[in-house]
């Protein structure tokens, strides 16, 4: 097995990011962020970021194009797809897996999102393998494996630190990393970083479990006979209808088309919507077929338990636990499946 | 904190009980020990749920925007310092009516951060919530029972961040705030927490009329995260919500603190949410207010 010293991870990185735009995990605050790496910045392996990578594929925040306005005439000017080739280093299993989730939706069934095409087509993903899951992750109920390195070019995981004593385990510099190449990519990249890999016998540190779990099985066909059931107020009320848990999920992906003008200039740009928000579903004549905070909360579990489901046979979740650790109220997916689990279902 | 816990089930038993409230306002216990997040209880059969210890930081006055009430009917729910305050902040905007709630006051000690756990920490050792440092207010303002004797507020830390800014110079204050504006996501949370915040329609969601674009840039989020500042001033209760709630860790109290701080010194010291008969600087005229403009 190929692997990296733990002092050499930043040099590597930066001989990476001499080829291509590197995103790389780093901590602003208390979050830690996908930013474009510059030397000397510290990696943030402990836990995963604030915004998942969806934002790097599907931005929060799209320009498509601009426009000016000459007299009887309009020029218009494309704005997306000028991205050169660039990595992702850092991408945990969950979020790996939300990248072929979000696949389905902009590549499959007929139609391709070129931005989203473009930005996959040009991007190396790094995984980082967890070891150790955070407070609130359950990405093992999902069928994901933490380990699994998916869909990655390349991935990187600690390696056992055998030989040292407990003290130096701690003021020592770390643990090294495994390396492995899962696409031809991959390989490219490690065979062109040489210098900063060598040999190792020393085993990948094992997983351990994570705190939560929620159970999937029949839930998709429980909830067939859900749609109308006292469970979706009860939880509701607790909800403060506010955006994070959608935008923070690496899954959901809906958006708005949007333009700003300015004078004789303007532009148009694709942002993230909502469907905890209140015009979400509001039409042109003022009908409003989700009115209530209920039936906005129902849509958000039946769009990634039922319908997805439905559509393209998986479900719209991976377990990594953002809507939970950043709900205000902590009404996240493992504790609404628990509930549906519970539900009692009225059968006529 | 376990003497209040039951003392809370024994109230709300016996108010479910003999009807007296329609549902109860509490916390219960989350996915993870070390969240308690509110709780809503409508039978007698349910008081196990509830619970109270150092995670139970949420304000649950906002809540009763959207509590339907029939003539009649009552809610009742348990208030900290600050959710008391966001109570008398709905009644005094004539949202809620004094007389249709049954709370449970309990004094406060200050509760705990859980905002940014990691695996490493010690669930039994986190820090107190910047919040918490910063109330003015840790007793109940207004109650029916009150569940513990009442604390010594200590708001070491009230001001700190604003007198930090305020020494900054013009640039380096553009500066500060344009990083704070820059990370916000627009999710509304900070919005939709805040008992000042109690529009029934929020300006920003009439997109038809224009008043506020979609986009997530620095100008627009600059534009709504002053706009609410300017909305709350003088209304604001210093619950510091906006800024728990805020995913993306925005200093929201720094600006609200800000404004709190620019009354005191133009119109005199004033608490918003701790007196009803108080007047409200900003609501009313004095012919010896403050005038730059003369
Ligand atoms: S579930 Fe939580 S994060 Fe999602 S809208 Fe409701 S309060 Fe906000
Ligand atoms: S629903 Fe929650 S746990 Fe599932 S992918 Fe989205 S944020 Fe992660
Ligand atoms: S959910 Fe699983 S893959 Fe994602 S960060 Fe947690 S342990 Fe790792
Ligand atoms: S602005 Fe923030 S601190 Fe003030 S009342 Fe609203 S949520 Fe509380
Ligand atoms: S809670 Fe924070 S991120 Fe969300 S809208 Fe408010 S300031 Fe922005």
């Amino acid at each position: 097995m190929k692997a990296i010293k733990n002092l050499l991870v930043p040099q590597f990185i930066d001989a990476l990011a001499k080829d291509m735009h590197l995103l790389a995990p780093v901590k602003k605050g208390n979050n830690v962020y996908f930013k474009t790496w510059q030397s000397g910045m510290e990696l943030e392996w402990r836990r995963n970021s604030f915004l998942p990578p969806k934002d790097l594929f599907f931005p929060q925040m799209d320009l498509l194009y601009k426009y000016s306005i000459l007299g009887q005439n309009g020029e218009i000017q494309e704005l997306t797809q000028s991205e050169g080739p660039r990595a992702i280093v850092g991408i945990r299993n969950c979020d790996l897996k939300s990248i072929t989730l979000l696949d389905k939706v902009f590549l499959s069934e007929g139609f391709e999102d070129p931005a989203y095409r473009h930005r996959r087509d040009n991007t190396v993903l790094i995984a980082y393998n967890c070891s150790k899951p955070q407070p609130a992750c359950f990405c093992t109920s999902l069928g994901i494996n933490p380990q699994g390195g998916e869909g990655a070019d390349l991935v990187l995981f600690e390696l056992e630190q055998e030989d040292l004593g407990k003290e130096e385990k701690f003021s020592g510099p770390g643990p090294d990393y495994g390396i492995e190449a899962r696409t031809p990519k991959g390989e490219e990249i490690l065979k062109k970083q040489r210098d900063y890999v060598h040999d190792t016998h020393k085993k990948a540190v094992p997983f351990q479990q994570c705190p939560l779990s929620f159970g999937t099985d029949g839930i998709l066909e429980k909830l067939q006979e859900m749609f109308e059931h006292s469970l979706w107020d009860d939880l509701s009320k607790r909800c403060l209808r506010c955006g994070i848990c959608t935008y923070v999920c690496p899954t959901c992906h809906c958006f708005d088309i949007q333009g700003k003008n300015a004078g004789e200039e303007g532009f148009k740009y694709r942002c993230w919507d909502s469907c905890m928000f209140s015009d979400y579903t509001l039409m042109a004549g003022g009908h409003d077929p989700r009115p209530t905070r209920m039936e906005r909360f129902r849509n958000r579990f039946l769009h990634k338990l039922w319908f997805y489901k439905e559509r393209y046979g998986e479900f719209l979740c991976t377990g990594c636990g953002r809507c939970l650790s950043k709900c205000p109220v902590h009404l996240d997916i493992s504790y609404v499946a628990g509930k549906i689990k519970e539900a009692v279902v009225d059968v006529r | 904190m376990k003497k209040i816990e039951e003392m809370i089930k024994k109230q709300v038993y016996d108010l479910l009980e003999k009807e007296e409230i329609k549902c109860f306002i509490g916390f219960e216990k989350g996915q993870l020990p070390f969240y308690s997040p509110p709780a809503f209880i409508t039978e007698a059969g349910q008081i196990e749920r509830l619970i109270w210890d150092d995670f139970c930081g949420a304000n649950l006055s906002k809540y009763l925007l959207n509590a339907v009430v029939k003539p009649g009917e009552k809610i009742g729910l348990a208030a900290k310092g600050c959710d008391s305050r966001g109570i008398l902040r709905l009644i005094q905007d004539n949202q809620v009516k004094r007389e249709n709630l049954i709370i449970l006051g309990v004094p406060c000690r200050g509760m705990k951060d859980v905002s940014n756990l990691t695996v490493e920490d010690n669930f039994n050792q986190l820090p107190t919530m910047e919040k918490c440092l910063a109330c003015t207010n840790p007793n109940p303002v207004i109650y029916d029972f009150l569940l513990d004797e009442k604390v010594e507020a200590n708001p070491q830390k009230r001001f700190l961040k604003v007198e930090e800014v305020e020494k900054l110079t013009l640039d380096d204050k553009y500066a500060f705030w344009s990083g704070e504006f820059e990370k916000c996501i627009r999710c509304y949370a900070c919005r939709n927490i805040c008992p000042a915040c109690n529009c029934r329609s929020c300006y920003l969601e009439q997109h038809r009329v224009g008043w506020h674009g979609k986009a997530v840039e620095l100008a627009e989020n600059a534009n709504y995260i002053l706009t609410r500042a300017i909305h709350v001033a003088g209304r604001c209760i210093e619950c510091g919500e906006c800024e728990r709630v805020c995913p993306a860790e925005l200093s929201l109290s720094t600006i609200n603190k800000k404004i709190i701080k620019d009354i005191n010194s133009l119109f005199g010291e004033y608490n918003a949410g701790v007196n009803l008969e108080d007047k409200q600087p900003l609501c009313y005229y004095h012919s010896d207010d403050p005038d730059e403009f003369r």
